[in-house]
């Protein structure tokens, strides 16, 4: 269970990142807390690897910039070329979620038909 | 890729080693074990230097947040080190600088230990000409496969064991060095000036300084 919604997750995940940066910059820590607010449960270990990913292929660019509560902070910012890769996805996903939701429902409601 | 001045690669090379021992002195047990083989798994990556480095003080930053934050290693990382390191060496290329970088380095150690070895000859009969024999060319090149060999041993069993194929190449190889060693042990394959031998030394060094 945990191997398929990881593999799920890596789909969506980059675009879902690039939508959290489109609003602003975000550091490593900052941006996994405002993820897990939206219900996702992700570690470093998954983010770092993303951003990584996403910065190779031009989507975000990261700085550093000193902090008040200890050393210097790597953030991530989106560039015009993830956010046009984000308005394709954004449009793809509202499509699809509305298909999925059609059939999560269908499903719901013949299981408690059946049941 | 983007070119990096020297200075800003040797700050780094500086910032990495304080951070590791920084890291290490702030863990202690399976946490510190845990780290190392992070890193050690890296390393066993092939990864360009630069990049390397760059990437294991990211991850050493990340960590560092992470504890300051009153986080356990498994909830900043998560349970799979091998797939976190997988995952972020995937979108890098392998690179052999370092092997180029560590027979810069060797080089430089031959000819600096040949010429320390002919220096009392020299001086005596005042000729500048260091004579290299095949026997301790040979032998030397055996030594450094074998601890190429033993260094890639260790950094590629972080989390799996090796195939024991992958024995084979490096075995006979050091045979054949070790074969040819004791084959060509007197025999005088050529001499070079003493001159040569000092820029070899200096662009070994140079060599190792840049790629390793």
């Amino acid at each position: 269970m945990k191997m398929k919604s990881s593999q799920m997750l890596k789909g969506v995940l980059d675009s879902c990142v690039l939508m959290v940066l489109s609003r602003k910059p975000y550091y490593g820590y900052d941006l996994i807390d405002k993820l897990n607010d939206y219900g996702f449960s992700i570690t470093q270990g998954t983010l770092y690897p993303l951003l990584i990913r996403l910065e190779k292929k031009g989507y975000v660019q990261s700085y550093y910039e000193e902090s008040n509560s200890g050393p210097r902070r790597k953030y991530y910012r989106i560039t015009d070329a993830g956010r046009a890769d984000v308005d394709e996805f954004f449009h793809i996903m509202v499509d699809m979620s509305k298909a999925i939701g059609n059939v999560i429902e269908d499903y719901r409601r013949n299981s408690h038909e059946e049941a | 890729m983007k070119k990096h001045k020297l200075s800003e690669i040797r700050a780094m090379k500086k910032e990495r080693c304080e951070k590791v021992d920084a890291i290490d002195k702030r863990l202690q047990g399976a946490d510190q074990e845990r780290v190392e083989k992070i890193i050690l798994y890296i390393v066993s990556k092939n990864l360009d230097p630069y990049v390397e480095t760059k990437i294991i003080i990211d991850v050493i930053d990340i960590i560092n947040d992470g504890l300051d934050r009153g986080m356990s290693l498994e909830e900043i990382l998560g349970d799979d080190d091998k797939a976190f390191v997988d995952d972020i060496a995937a979108e890098y290329k392998k690179s052999y600088k370092y092997l180029i970088g560590s027979a810069g380095g060797a080089a430089a150690i031959y000819m600096l230990g040949i010429m320390l070895f002919s220096l009392p000859a020299m001086i005596k009969t005042h000729n500048l000409r260091i004579s290299i024999y095949g026997g301790e060319l040979f032998l030397f090149l055996a030594f450094l496969m074998a601890g190429l060999f033993i260094v890639e041993y260790i950094v590629k069993t972080t989390y799996d064991d090796m195939a024991k194929s992958r024995f084979v190449l490096p075995v006979i190889a050091l045979g054949a060095a070790f074969c040819l060693a004791i084959l060509t042990w007197n025999q005088l394959f050529f001499t070079i000036h003493v001159a040569v031998a000092v820029i070899i030394v200096l662009a070994g060094y140079l060599i190792f300084d840049l790629l390793s």
